[in-house]
């Protein structure tokens, strides 16, 4: 029978099937940030249990590290954010787990680490105690993200226990016009199916625009596809995959490699294999998006306008809407380029990557930040932040007058204290722009980097169109 | 893990669609220790104002839902990160067992490893559920897990979904791990066959 791709994954890795289209599951690569380890560890012991399978786990350290110069030492928000460094560090050690911590120089975010190092491989099934994992589906991998329960559960036995998802298929046709980035195609969609609108599926993303894609752009479409819902999403892998995974550090070599590619080779939907659900985007229909709303559906293109409450019908969609407009101190009807931003984020496990980095240094060469506006540039890892230096980025965004900072998520979910001020407004290229997602009070508006990097250079969400 | 099959109490009203894990539990105490103290910053931006003092407008600062065990919420809850904060809050506060008309996955999985019970009824049934919370002299629910019924003095019997494999585990209360240790046997044989047929994910066997 014709399959899909995560058909295909699942049923590779099952390792006893249960009541309910349930199954055990084999996990290939398992991937721990310091803000789960602490608990996971902690149970994990409580219980009198070890790690099963420590080559098959490796440790960063994100959530809590500032970003900050860490020349003079690292100063944490406070002794629990350190006390999370400390454990994660002591307990991977102890467990035979790779840790790239604070003191190693390919210490970055979770998701922008894991690929970097070639951990994570076509076919795998991958995990992470966070719902950002779907990131990894771009390598033509299951990932999906976890609660601390199950992370326990992965570290005493490699496996967890998952229902069968329904499976459903973006079709992406046609080629994504100039100034238009993976970030504002997966706005776009999400403005189209809504936040709930994955719910119960694993996406494959499909077609000739997602297939020009790089691996990094990849990345940030399937890193969102949580916030439409789904359990997963994830595109076929082909030469550009193998071209990004060859020679990195967990990457097989020689003939392993020669016969991983063969095999991945044939890691793709059946032409006849059938979807529950298919959505199809026209990619010519694709501009430069940003998010006007507290949450990524409420999205819309940068030439638009903040849509105005009074016109909906629906009495609780009204409601939602006016909230929204309230908290992010809107009005309706006002052009969406005429909102002032007061900081600027560039980073996280969304955008965080060399290109990301490229594209908004390409906006901000000789151009200064807009006064009454801050800009910051965290780079997702190291080795990004490294390459880039090499590349000259750092003086350009530096010249311009962004701050370049250390690798971390920072202020894309603030959980390291490096917040947006109440009531302050930011231009970020992260994926949430909940209520107090930045700090409590914070109004997030979600862009491309280029985007983001516009918005500081002109101190207002600015249709980067206007720059290029 | 307690098994849970009956509960009944106050149930708290809130309306709103996709209410996300950020706002039940946000940022800024993520880094907590004790998950059973996490109550204390259940929707915190909602419950307390800015300068730390509790917002009497807000429903679970109200009597008689300060002391609700039952939450009733609109469409899509638990939207957005996979923190297990979320629900170790929502039962440190008390909640026992929630109800909506859909709730977003990892959160739910996250709620069954907790022990709460994710109450899945029709859009109808929310709405009516929802306006007679919102009275303090109705607001009292009870919820039987085994016959999958939602019972209230006024609406009556309503049925309600949940899967047979979510409903055993919290009737039961059996330790997901302690089930997947006694597997060991399938998990070996199943690691052998991938050392065979995809050794390169077989990391242990080759990398240094």
């Amino acid at each position: 029978m014709a399959k899909t791709l995560y058909e295909k994954i699942w049923d590779a890795h099952v390792v006893k099937p249960l009541s309910d289209d349930r199954a055990i599951l084999f996990v290939d690569r398992h991937l721990l940030h310091e803000g789960v380890a602490t608990y996971a560890f902690s149970g994990l012991k409580a219980a009198g249990r070890v790690v099963h399978r420590p080559d098959l786990t490796i440790g960063v350290s994100d959530h809590v590290v500032p970003t900050s110069p860490r020349i003079n030492g690292i100063r944490y928000e406070d002794e629990d954010a350190r006390r999370m460094v400390d454990d994660i560090e002591h307990y991977c050690k102890e467990a035979g787990i790779d840790v790239y911590s604070v003191r190693d120089k390919r210490q970055g975010v979770v998701h922008v680490v894991g690929p970097e190092l070639g951990f994570i491989l076509p076919g795998a099934l991958v995990v992470c105690g966070d719902s950002h994992t779907s990131t990894h589906g771009a390598f033509g991998a299951l990932a999906f993200g976890l609660g601390i329960s199950e992370v326990e559960h992965v570290l005493a036995t490699q496996t967890i226990v998952q229902r069968r998802s329904k499976s459903m298929q973006v079709l992406v046709k046609g080629d994504i016009p100039a100034g238009a980035t993976a970030k504002d195609l997966i706005l776009s969609i999400l403005h189209k199916i809504g936040v709930a609108g994955g719910t119960g599926h694993v996406i494959e993303y499909r077609g000739e625009a997602v297939k020009a894609f790089s691996m990094e752009q990849r990345m940030t479409l399937c890193n969102m596809s949580i916030e439409g819902g789904a359990r997963a999403g994830m595109v076929a892998p082909d030469e550009t995959t193998i071209a990004y995974l060859e020679g990195r550090h967990y990457a097989p070599k020689g003939e392993l490699w020669e016969r991983a590619k063969e095999h991945w080779a044939g890691l793709q939907s059946d032409p006849d294999a059938v979807f529950d659900k298919t959505v199809e985007i026209a990619a010519a229909e694709i501009a430069p998006y940003v998010t006007w709303g507290t949450n990524p559906g409420q999205s819309l293109p940068i030439v638009g306008k903040v849509p105005d409450p009074a016109a909906i019908e629906d009495e609780r969609q009204r409601a939602s809407v006016q909230g929204a407009i309230d908290y992010m101190g809107l009005t309706a009807g006002q052009s969406l380029s005429d909102i002032r931003v007061d900081h600027v984020f560039i980073g996280s496990c969304t955008n965080g990557r060399i290109e990301d980095l490229r594209a908004a240094a390409a906006i901000a060469r000789g151009r200064k930040v807009a006064d009454g506006t801050s800009a910051w540039v965290v780079p997702g890892s190291g080795l990004v932040k490294e390459q880039a230096m090499r590349e000259g980025l750092d003086r350009i965004f530096i010249e311009a007058g962004f701050e370049w900072r250390e690798p971390g998520c920072s202020m894309c979910l603030a959980m390291n204290g490096e917040r947006v001020k109440p009531g302050q407004r930011c231009a970020s290229t992260s994926n949430r722009n909940f209520e107090g997602r930045q700090g409590r009070g914070a109004r997030t508006h979600l862009m491309s980097p280029a985007m983001a990097a516009a918005a500081a250079v002109t101190g207002r969400l600015t249709d980067v169109r206007e720059l290029i | 893990m307690e098994p849970i099959s009956r509960h009944s109490g106050i149930a708290a009203p809130m309306p709103l669609s996709d209410i996300n894990t950020d706002l039940i539990y946000p940022q800024q105490f993520l880094r907590k220790p004790d998950r059973t103290a996490m109550g204390e910053f259940l929707f915190h931006s909602l419950r307390y104002r800015p300068d730390g003092t509790p917002d009497p407008e807000f429903i679970l600062n109200r009597e008689p839902y300060d002391a609700a065990t039952i939450l009733i919420a609109g469409r899509n809850f638990g939207s957005g990160s996979s923190r297990e904060h979320a629900p170790w809050a929502l039962k440190s506060f008390g909640f026992r067992c929630l109800v909506s008309s859909m709730f977003a996955d990892i959160f739910k999985a996250n709620c069954i490893n907790n022990g709460i019970i994710p109450v899945t009824v029709s859009e109808d049934a929310l709405a009516d559920c929802l306006a007679m919370a919102g009275n303090p002299q109705e607001a009292r629910f009870a919820v039987d897990l085994e016959k999958r019924e939602l019972s209230h003095a006024r609406l009556g019997t309503l049925a309600f979904t949940i899967n047979d494999s979510e409903r055993d585990r919290l009737l039961k209360g059996n330790d997901l791990i302690s089930d997947a240790i006694a597997e060991m046997g399938s998990i070996k044989v199943h690691e052998t066959s991938v050392a065979q047929d995809a050794p390169w994910l077989d990391l242990g066997a080759w990398k240094a």
